[in-house]
């Protein structure tokens, strides 16, 4: 074939091509923020080698860790013994007092939802397009995942909520640091209520809040109000950490969350909807 | 057939690596871009057919991996695959200096593509992780440049 022809080929390839790729971006404003079936096709294609992978890294650091690099196991050894202890204390102190406070079948009743509702997660991805958006994680439908489901870190802190696609072992997870994301907090000092959006750079803006307001200061510690019927309330959230006065009617709050994306290898998703924490 | 099975082998390299890197590092994410070391290498080494497709095939799978309009990494890495091809077929490429210069010409030229569509349909910011994302060509040129010279070596030797 002459390379006049050939180059001609290939270009008309090219402008096909792009022009499947404008109508894959165009379709998508009917949909919302919905996910094609073919954005779920290649999602489901891809997370089993995620996981692969993920777990392969899981296991090559624990071989490093558990058979060469023993000095980081004798030290985590003794912390995590030390957690253990003071958690132990701590556990049996709250037993006591809430058992001096009321009756123990009423207690039973109350707590035991908070007992096995939640489900442990692996991280396989951070997002490519910014990682302060979503997160893939290795549990879906068959661990009883559901969208909307409250996801947090290790130490209880809100990370975010479950979004689709949601496969049967893997499932999105949208982080209260995506601008797209919304929470409703309250300010735990001056109990403040207002709505937490990311800002896409791994920081949260905390809106609605009235110039006027006075009480609401540097340091305060931010959690979830339970108002938006999404995330329980009293769930911690993050710290204030800068606060602007602008000339529109309201203040601009930024937040640092608490949880920290690279530190990010396990997540809990609370698979019960619990009302208060 | 054999072309089919290293395009297969460089996509499944990139979904696993890139994958090791989340789980490394939050910083490597927006530094380390393998899928586009996968569509220029084989753009450059079998042609802009080859590019074409990976190009397509790989931006789509970021695409997939990633909560935003879908299609726009699909798209930027489409025409990544076509230009690089094409043009490494038009002048000489080889020298490892020239061949470095050009693929951070390359790669700077996508990631300016997919900004300015990202910009342009989604309400989205982008996150610049400090600024850190502006090394991602400097990354990408300098590994597919190894990429290049450890397998024409390679290549030397076997035969």
């Amino acid at each position: 074939m002459p390379l006049f022809q050939k180059d001609r080929k290939y270009f008309l390839l090219l402008a096909g091509l792009v022009v499947v790729h404008l109508t894959l971006i165009s379709i998508q404003v009917p949909l919302g923020g919905r996910t094609s079936l073919f954005e779920k096709t290649l999602f489901s294609v891809l997370t089993p080698f995620g996981r692969a992978a993920s777990s392969i890294s899981r296991s090559l650091s624990s071989f490093w860790n558990n058979y060469f690099y023993l000095r980081q196991v004798q030290r985590q050894n003794r912390q995590m013994r030390d957690e253990l202890f003071t958690l132990r204390q701590e556990n049996n102190l709250l037993r006591n007092l809430t058992e001096k406070m009321r009756g123990e079948l009423a207690i039973r009743g109350e707590i035991s939802p908070y007992f096995q509702s939640f489900a442990v997660a692996s991280v396989i991805w951070l997002d490519l397009g910014n990682v302060n958006r979503s997160i893939i994680i290795n549990r879906g439908q068959s661990d009883g995942i559901r969208p909307g489901m409250v996801v947090l870190d290790s130490v209880g802190q809100v990370v975010g909520r479950v979004v689709g696609p949601i496969l049967s072992r893997s499932s999105r997870v949208q982080l209260i640091t995506d601008e797209q994301s919304g929470t409703s907090v309250f300010t735990l000092n001056s109990k403040a209520v207002g709505i937490l959006k990311g800002d896409g750079q791994g920081r949260c803006v905390l809106e609605y809040i009235l110039s006027t307001n006075p009480d609401v200061a540097e340091e305060e510690e931010v959690v979830t109000s339970g108002f938006d019927d999404m995330f329980p309330s009293g769930l911690k959230v993050g710290r204030i950490i800068s606060i602007v006065k602008t000339s529109s009617l309201f203040k601009r709050i930024l937040v640092r969350p608490y949880f920290r994306l690279s530190e990010l290898r396990q997540v809990a998703v609370l698979t019960e909807n619990l009302k208060e924490f | 057939m054999k072309n089919i099975l290293e395009a297969a082998a460089g996509i499944l390299i990139a979904v696993i690596l890139t994958a090791f890197f989340s789980r490394a590092s939050a910083f490597l994410v927006p530094v380390v871009n393998v899928f586009s070391w996968v569509v220029i290498y084989f753009a450059m080494e079998k042609g802009e057919l080859a590019g074409i497709l990976l190009g397509t095939v790989c931006g789509l799978l970021q695409d997939a991996l990633s909560l935003g309009v879908f299609g726009v990494a699909g798209l930027s890495k489409t025409l990544l695959g076509y230009l690089a091809g094409f043009i490494s077929r038009k002048i000489n490429v080889a020298p490892f200096g020239r061949n470095i210069l050009f693929l951070f010409i390359i790669s700077s030229l996508e990631l300016g593509l997919w900004l300015g569509l990202m910009t342009f349909v989604s309400s989205r910011k982008l996150f610049s992780a400090g600024g850190a994302f502006l090394l991602q060509p400097f990354v990408t040129a300098l590994a597919v440049g190894l990429i290049f010279k450890l397998s024409r070596k390679w290549k030397r030797e076997a035969s």
